[in-house]
């Protein structure tokens, strides 16, 4: 808990842009590449966050809930916008190219089909899976980013996993015990 | 399956994804499943990333500009503007402030000089936090500062600061924080700066504002300082009007007075008679917290064992020996994910070496503290030698694009020179 900071915190990030900027954008870049499937447009993207942010965000009521949590909230809705515009759910080779090159010889080798399963889940469980797996933050601090309960967050993240392997299996990839 | 059951095989999976228990049959296939599919979303933003992205919103940030004035006109204000600026100019800086601030600046002693400090820090408002009495040392030509400060007598801090990198060591706490930035440290920058370090960059970098003598002392103002984490520092030092050292500095923001210190005395040492004086010793068994840029502390958040297919595609190339060193064969390469980037471990039996380059290993890290470095100069590069009190011999050595280190037990320091001449890409 302490990681995401209290009262004070939030009101230092309500004051210093910059600051917010580089404490958050490589996480929200992390996040809008699954959700978009390309790093380019989560880039520009991230951007159009930290923008809103920079008019939103020193009117900010505290309300026990980090600024990162507002961040993540509006990163998902202009996603989502972002989606609906496109009017498909993408996947691009894009993030896959960031990744190390696949080994043909290795025992679970379908990597575009792991990136695909992954961006197939719906949001609130990408949501989890990013902020506990990809960011690393605890399944305390996950509940309070995303205001569920600990209990709820850990249903979530068992369902994803069951989703992914569902995903896995259809595509007819192995999933080693 | 029941609701309960439910919930208890996901508290299953959370305590089995948090290394708490360790994960078997179906559990054991989700973690692999999560795991492996978020790996394609460690994507790694190095700082330089998001300087360039911040420079590039920033411009965006700012109000439409206001309509600009004809030509003519603007000739007849910038006019009136040129003859105001050197009106102020001339009133501001022309004279006492330059002497004055020169003659401050060459009291200090030149780059080359090294300064012991002693210092008295109080609030500007009584009781908002216990005054504390610090002694600094500072080599501007070695981009070193170290400090102690001692508070009831106590020694709550030991700083040291070499070119930007910080590392605290709190005694009561028995912890040491490291880090790239004073942004890191969630004390802020104005605790990770030594006033009079600070006050002899102001006065280096020009532009006081005002300087006002008053009986025995000088009255300066030095212009606005931003540190790092965009806190605005504004100074007023006081100066003897005999020595032009400091006697009291203080820091406003934003227009009140938030400390003061009192500058009790100032020495310059010889650089043969600098002894230990920016050798930290950090007692064995100090918890070591290496901090990113954002504050937050360096998280491991996996561990995966790569091929040697894998590993020859990264970029940059590892460095390694070979498939065998020392009569001892490869045994594992291994990426290790943490919330700042990836290290990169080579095992061969005893001996590990590794790859690095935004995130510093812990045992390499332990290694760092736990002695002070040895500099020896090899091929062109130097190499850092800790004795690490395990008995074991680390060697570190900075490369283009990443920093390679050794941990070796019953290795010599020859021994360890010998082995980096055998390091070679892994392709």
């Amino acid at each position: 808990m302490e990681d995401l900071g209290g009262e004070q915190r939030f009101r230092r990030e309500q004051r210093d842009f910059d600051g917010l900027f580089r404490a958050h954008y490589p996480e929200i870049v992390r996040y809008l590449s699954v959700r978009l499937g390309s790093r380019e447009e989560a880039a520009d993207l991230a951007s159009e966050v930290f923008l809103e942010a920079f008019r939103r965000v020193p009117r900010l009521r505290w309300r026990g809930r980090p600024v990162l949590a507002w961040l993540y909230r509006v990163a998902a809705n202009m996603a989502a916008d972002s989606l609906r515009k496109r009017g498909r759910e993408v996947f691009s080779p894009e993030l896959m190219e960031s990744a190390a090159t696949p080994d043909p010889t290795e025992t679970f080798p379908d990597r575009e089909a792991l990136a695909r399963a992954l961006e197939s889940l719906p949001p609130d469980y990408q949501l989890v899976v990013h902020l506990r797996l990809v960011e690393g933050y605890s399944f305390a601090e996950v509940a309070r980013l995303t205001g569920r309960s600990v209990g709820s967050c850990q249903m979530l993240m068992l369902r994803s996993a069951r989703r992914l392997r569902a995903n896995l299996e259809q595509a007819g990839v192995h999933v080693p015990a | 399956m029941s609701r309960r059951d439910e919930q208890a095989l996901a508290a299953q999976l959370a305590r089995a994804l948090d290394g708490r228990e360790r994960p078997e049959g179906d559990v054991a296939t989700l973690v692999t499943v999560l795991e492996r599919a978020t790996e394609t979303a460690r994507i790694e933003i190095s700082d330089a990333v998001v300087e360039r992205e911040l420079a590039r919103v920033r411009p965006r940030l700012e109000k439409p500009r206001a309509r600009r004035p004809s030509s003519r006109l603007a000739l007849a204000f910038g006019a009136v503007a040129a003859a105001a600026v050197a009106v102020v100019v001339f009133t501001f800086v022309r004279v006492p402030g330059t002497d004055v601030e020169a003659k401050a600046l060459s009291a200090l002693g030149g780059p080359a000089s090294i300064l012991e400090i002693r210092e008295r820090i109080e609030s500007a408002t009584p009781g908002l936090f216990a005054s504390s009495t610090r002694t600094a040392w500072l080599d501007q030509s070695r981009g070193i500062a170290r400090w102690v400060q001692l508070s009831g007598g106590r020694r709550v801090e030991d700083v040291l600061v070499e070119h930007g990198r910080m590392r605290r060591y709190l005694p009561g706490q028995h912890l040491v924080i490291v880090g790239s930035t004073c942004r890191a440290f969630a004390s802020g920058c104005a605790e990770l700066v030594d006033p009079v370090a600070f006050y002899r960059q102001a006065l280096a970098g020009g532009g006081t504002v005002g300087a006002k003598r008053d009986g025995d002392v000088y009255r300066l103002t030095l212009p606005v300082q931003t540190l790092p984490d965009a806190v605005r520092i504004e100074q007023r030092v006081t100066l003897d009007a005999n020595t032009f050292l400091p006697t009291l500095i203080e820091w406003r923001n934003d227009g009140r007075t938030v400390s003061r210190i009192r500058v009790e005395s100032i020495e310059r040492i010889p650089r043969d008679q600098v002894f230990d004086r920016f050798e930290q010793r950090i007692p064995i068994g100090t918890k070591i917290e290496q901090r990113t840029v954002s504050g937050q502390p360096v998280r491991k958040l996996g561990e995966t064992r790569l091929t040697l297919a894998q590993a020859r595609s990264l970029e940059p190339a590892l460095l390694w020996f070979g498939r065998e060193f020392a009569f001892r064969k490869l045994r594992s390469i291994d990426r290790l994910d943490f919330n700042t980037g990836s290290a990169y471990r080579i095992r061969y039996g005893g001996i590990t070496l590794w790859n690095f380059s935004s995130v510093v290993p812990p045992s390499v890290l332990a290694a760092r503290l736990s002695a002070p470095a040895k500099v020896i100069p090899i091929k062109g590069n130097v190499a850092h030698f800790y004795f690490i009190p395990a008995g074991m011999v680390a060697v570190e050595i900075d490369r283009r694009g990443h920093s390679v280190a050794l941990i070796a037990p019953q290795y010599t320091k020859t021994d360890l020179i010998g082995a980096l001449q055998y390091l070679k890409p892994l392709r």
